[in-house]
C-alpha cells in the first residue's frame, strides 16, 4: 500500500541537507512503529523515496516522501504516529494512499510554487522588476554545469511571477521543476539581480501536470478526478 | 549570536547543521530559569564530538538536574571559524546561541594531546581569557576532564578546575558547590580552595612547579591543597546514569548508531595503554541492564545498528548470555550489531554465527608487536595461535577482509621484530588461501597500519623515550619494503611528526602551556586532521617560546619525580615501575581477572569478585 506523506521543514531543519533529511525520515519511520515495508537482501532499509530534493536553507511547507505500509492503518493515525517521533522543524502536514497508476513521485513532479521574500530592495523596484520578467518573452542567466559557466533561457520555465496580494516585499513564482526542465528560484532571482542573501525562499508545493493542468502532489491521493 | 547575522552566515559555511542544534533528544530549556548555566564543549568538529560516548552522558546528567541547563558547543570548523570572526560575534552554544562568555561553567573534554590548540582557540572566539591567572569571577569557570587530564599539565594554566575520573559521578557536586559560591559570593580562590578537598578534583592554580636548570624538579601544594589529587569511579554501572534518549544528529557521524557501553575498565594490563590503566578497575554491565538500555536507545533514536563498546568487548563475562539476548532482542527489527574490538583469543566463532544480522565488512585484529618477544615486553598476551585461528574463523565465516594494526618503536624493538610483522601478514594471506576456493568470500584484503609508538604518562613506558623521527621513517620505509612483496596488503603509517609533538605533550610539563598558546596565536588548530597539521609552526612556537623539545626525550630516573606525580587515579607509582622492569625483562604479568596482580586500586571490586570465585 502506497502511502505518500506531505510535510514541512522549517526553522533550523532548513539546514539538513537532503541526504541528511533522507536517513532522518528512515529513522523516524523506524521510531513511529509504523508497520513499514522494508527492501530485501542483506541490510534491509526502509524503501522510501522523495519528490524532489530541496536546497539547503530554503524552507518548506511542502515536501513529499513515499514507502509502502504491509497492513492497513488510517491516515490520520499514520499522520500522528510520525509527528509523535518526527525531528524538530519537520512536520507531517497530510498523508494518504496512492493508488499504482501514478508513477514515482518523483517522476511526476512538473512545477513547484514558491514565495520569495525580499530584503532591502525598494518596491517600486521590486514592482517594476516582476513586471519585466513578466513582460518578458526571453530571459538568459548564467548557469554553472560541469563544463564551466553556460547562459540558459529560463522564460519558459516561469509559468507565473507576481508580487502577493498582502505583502509587497515578497514574489510569488510557479516554476518548472522535475526532470525535463527544472528552473530554481535562484536563476529567477539571477535574473532579477537580487543577491542571494536579500531572499529568503519558502516553497509551497510541488505539482504534478494531468492533460496541460497542474495539481498538486497530495491531491494524487483523491480518487483520480480530472 | 545575532540571528540575522547567523542567517547569513549558515547560508554560506559547509554543513550549515554543524551549528544549529535542533536535533532529535536535543534539550531546550531557557536559561533564565537555571541557577547554573552550563557549556559542554568538545574541542574537534561536531561529527566527531558528538560520536563521543562521555559527552552524551554527561550532557544528560546535567540536563537531569533541575537546577542546570547544558548546552553544547562544538570546535567551529575552519570556514566558520572564518565566518564568526568576520562577524565580531563570538563562538555560541548549538541550544540558545549564547555566546561562551556568558555561561557559568564552560567545560572542555580531552580527548587527545592535539585537541589542545582547539581548546584555546574555542576560548578566544568566545570572549574568554585564555589563562586562569586573568579570569575573574565575571569570566565563566573553565573545567576540564577526560583521559588527557591524567596529566593535564601542559595545559593547566587554562583550567581553573579538573575532574579526574568520570564525570556523571563528580559534576554533581561540583553544581551544588558552584551554587553555594554563588548564593554566599565567596571570593574564586576560597571556592577552589574548597572544591580541592573533594576526591576527583584537582586545582592546578594550587600547586606550584619547580624546575632545576632546565629539567623538573618537582610539583607542591600550597595554602594546604591535597598532596596527591584521587580520580573519582562510578562503582556500580547498572545504578549509573545513561542517556535512554540519546541525540540523534541530522550529519552522519562517525560512529553513527547506538554505541552501548557494556563495561569500564579493562584488566589485561597492556603496558603501553594509558586507557588499561587509568580506566581500572573493570565494572561491568549487567546483561539485563544492557537489553534494557539497547532497546530504550533504539526506540528514541531509530538506529539500525549498534555497537557494543568497551574496552575489549570479547571479555564481557557474560558475553554468550549477552549475545544470545541481543540476538533475541534484535530479530524482526532490521538492526544490525557490531562487536568493533572484539578479541582475537575470544572464542568468537560460536556467538559469530548466532548474530547472523552483524555486518560482515571486515575483522579488526591488533596485535600491536609483530613478534611474540615483543609482544611479551608489551604484555599484550595474544599468540600467533590465537590470531591464525580468529583469522581463520573470520574467513570461513564470510569475511574477506582483515585490518592489522601494530606499533612501532617500541620499547626494546628491533628490525627482527619489524620483520616479524611482515611475517604475520603473510600467516594472515596463507590462512585466506587455505580456505577452498569455492568458499571464500570476495577478494582478500588486508590493510596493516602502524603508529608511532607514543609512551604515555601513568604507564609502566612512562620511562621509556620516544624513537627519534628519522627511526620512525626509516622503520617505516623498511616494512614498506616487506609488505610490498604480499599480495592483498596496503601498508598505511601515521606521520612521525604528529606523533613527535603528542609525545611531547603526553609527558610534558606546565612550561609547555606557553608553547600551546602561542602555537595557538601562530594559527595552529584542528591539529589532528592532517590537512591542518603544521609541524613548523609547532617548531616555530617552542623557539619563541624559548623551550627547546628535546627536553622531553630525556631519560628519567625510575625514582626521579614526574610532572605528573601528583595526580594519582588508583595504581601505584610502585607498580608501574616492576612492570617496567618486568617488560625489559620480557616477562608478562597476567589477567588480573585471574588474581589480583597488585596494582593498588582502593578498595577494588575486581579483588572482592575473584575472591568471591575462588
Ligand atoms: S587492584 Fe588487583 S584486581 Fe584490582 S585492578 Fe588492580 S590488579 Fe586488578
Amino acid at each position: 500500500m502506497r502511502v505518500i506523506v506531505k510535510y514541512s521543514k522549517t526553522n533550523e531543519a532548513i539546514y539538513v541537507s537532503h541526504l541528511d533529511v533522507q536517513r532522518s525520515m528512515q529513522r523516524t519511520l523506524r521510531r513511529s512503529g509504523l508497520p513499514v515495508k522494508y527492501t530485501l537482501g542483506f541490510h534491509p532499509h526502509i524503501a522510501l523515496t522523495f519528490a524532489l530534493p530541496l536546497s539547503v536553507a530554503v524552507e518548506s511547507f511542502g515536501e513529499y516522501m513515499e514507502f509502502s505500509l504491509i497492513d492497513y492503518v488510517s491516515p490520520e493515525i499514520i499522520k500522528a504516529k510520525i509527528n509523535a517521533v518526527i525531528a524538530p522543524g519537520f512536520y507531517a502536514e497530510s498523508c494518504g494512499y496512492i493508488s499504482n497508476e501514478y508513477h514515482s513521485l518523483m517522476s511526476s513532479v512538473a512545477m513547484c510554487e514558491w514565495v520569495v521574500k525580499i530584503k532591502g530592495i525598494p518596491q517600486k523596484e521590486l514592482a517594476d522588476e516582476v513586471k519585466r520578467i513578466k513582460d518578458s518573452t526571453e530571459l538568459l542567466v548564467e548557469k554553472r554545469t560541469k563544463k564551466g559557466f553556460r547562459d540558459v533561457e529560463i522564460r519558459k520555465g516561469i509559468y507565473d511571477i507576481s508580487l502577493t496580494a498582502d505583502a509587497a516585499d515578497t514574489v510569488h513564482m510557479r516554476l518548472a521543476a522535475g526532470g525535463k526542465e527544472n528552473i530554481s528560484p535562484k536563476m529567477v532571482l539571477a535574473a532579477m539581480g537580487i543577491e542571494q542573501k536579500d531572499a529568503r525562499i519558502t516553497r509551497k508545493d510541488i505539482y504534478f501536470e494531468r492533460e496541460g493542468k497542474h495539481y498538486p502532489l497530495l491531491s494524487m491521493c483523491n480518487k483520480p478526478n480530472f | 549570536m545575532n540571528k540575522d547575522k547567523l542567517e547569513i552566515i549558515l547560508q554560506t559555511v559547509e554543513k550549515p547543521s554543524r551549528y544549529t542544534g535542533g536535533e532529535l533528544n536535543s534539550v531546550y530549556k531557557n536559561p533564565s530559569e537555571y541557577a547554573v548555566h552550563f557549556a559542554f564543549c568538545f574541542p574537534d568538529v561536531y561529527e566527531v564530538g558528538m560520536s563521543h560516548l562521555g559527552t552524551r552522558i554527561i550532557y544528560d546528567v546535567l540536563n537531569k538536574r533541575n537546577d542546570t541547563f547544558c548546552e553544547r558547543c562544538f570546535a567551529p570548523w575552519p570556514d566558520m571559524e572564518d565566518m564568526i570572526r568576520d562577524s565580531g560575534e563570538e563562538l555560541y552554544s548549538l541550544e540558545s546561541k549564547t555566546p561562551l562568555n556568558e555561561f557559568d561553567i564552560v567545560g572542555f573534554t580531552l580527548q587527545h594531546e592535539m585537541s589542545y590548540t582547539n581548546v584555546i582557540n574555542m576560548l578566544k572566539l568566545g570572549g574568554i581569557p585564555i589563562y586562569s591567572k586573568d579570569r575573574d569571577g565575571s569570566s565563566p569557570l573553565i573545567i576540564a576532564g577526560g583521559p588527557c587530564v591524567f596529566n593535564v599539565e601542559p595545559m593547566a594554566d587554562f583550567f581553573d578546575i579538573v575532574v579526574l575520573g568520570e564525570g556523571e559521578y563528580i559534576s554533581g557536586t561540583i553544581i551544588e558547590k558552584y551554587k553555594e559560591h554563588k548564593d554566599k559570593k565567596t571570593s574564586k580562590h576560597d571556592f577552589l580552595m574548597g572544591l580541592a578537598m573533594e576526591k576527583g578534583i584537582y586545582i592546578p592554580s594550587l600547586y606550584d612547579v619547580k624546575y632545576t636548570g632546565e629539567k623538573f624538579h618537582n610539583i607542591v601544594p600550597k595554602d594546604g591543597a591535597p598532596l596527591t589529587a584521587e580520580k573519582v569511579f562510578v562503582r556500580d554501572m547498572d545504578a549509573s546514569p545513561w542517556p535512554e534518549k540519546p541525540i540523534l544528529p541530522f550529519l552522519q557521524l562517525v560512529h553513527d548508531r547506538v554505541t552501548m557501553e557494556i563495561f569500564r575498565g579493562c584488566t589485561r594490563g597492556c603496558r603501553f595503554c594509558q586507557a588499561g590503566m587509568i580506566y581500572r578497575p573493570i565494572r561491568e554491565k549487567s546483561v539485563e541492564t544492557i537489553l534494557k538500555q539497547t532497546r530504550e536507545n533504539l526506540d528514541n533514536t531509530g538506529y539500525e545498528e549498534i555497537s557494543l563498546t568497551s574496552l575489549s568487548s570479547g571479555d564481557y563475562s557474560q558475553l554468550k548470555e549477552l549475545v544470545l539476548g541481543m540476538h533475541e532482542e534484535l530479530k524482526d527489527c532490521h538492526t544490525s550489531i557490531s562487536l568493533p574490538s572484539l578479541r582475537l583469543d575470544a572464542h568468537a566463532k560460536e556467538y559469530m554465527e548466532s548474530l547472523e544480522n552483524q555486518r560482515k565488512a571486515g575483522l579488526t585484529l591488533a596485535p600491536e608487536a609483530g613478534s611474540q618477544r615483543l609482544r611479551d615486553v608489551i604484555n599484550k598476551n595474544v599468540t600467533e595461535e590465537d590470531l591464525t585461528e580468529s583469522v581463520h574463523n573470520a574467513f570461513s565465516n564470510g569475511y574477506s577482509s582483515v585490518k592489522l594494526y601494530f606499533m612501532l618503536g617500541l620499547p626494546t624493538e628491533t628490525y627482527d621484530d619489524i620483520e616479524a610483522i611482515a611475517r604475520l601478514v603473510s600467516m594472515v594471506r596463507d590462512e585466506y588461501y587455505k580456505i577452498p576456493k569455492e568458499e571464500r568470500f570476495g577478494r582478500l584484503r588486508i590493510v596493516v597500519s602502524t603508529s608511532c609508538f607514543i609512551p604515555k604518562a601513568h604507564t609502566p613506558f612512562q620511562w621509556y623515550v620516544q624513537d627519534s623521527m628519522d627511526d620512525f621513517m626509516e622503520k617505516q620505509r623498511f616494512l614498506k619494503d616487506k609488505l610490498k612483496q604480499i599480495k592483498g596488503a596496503v601498508y598505511n603509517y601515521h606521520d612521525a611528526k604528529v606523533s613527535r609533538i603528542e609525545a611531547i605533550f603526553a609527558k610534558g610539563d606546565r612550561r609547555l602551556c606557553a608553547v600551546v598558546a602561542r602555537a595557538s596565536e601562530l594559527g595552529c588548530r584542528f591539529d589532528s586532521w592532517s590537512e591542518h597539521f603544521d609541524y613548523d609552526k609547532w617548531m616555530l612556537a617552542f623557539k619563541e617560546c624559548g623551550i627547546d623539545p628535546d627536553i622531553y626525550f630525556q631519560l628519567n630516573e625510575l625514582d626521579e619525580p614526574l610532572p605528573w606525580d601528583h595526580i594519582s587515579y588508583g595504581v601505584t607509582k610502585k607498580f608501574l615501575q616492576k612492570e617496567w622492569k618486568l617488560s625489559l625483562q620480557g616477562i608478562t604479568t597476567q589477567d588480573c581477572r585471574d588474581g589480583c596482580r597488585g596494582c593498588g586500586i582502593p578498595d577494588c571490586p575486581m579483588i572482592k569478585q575473584t575472591e568471591k570465585r575462588n
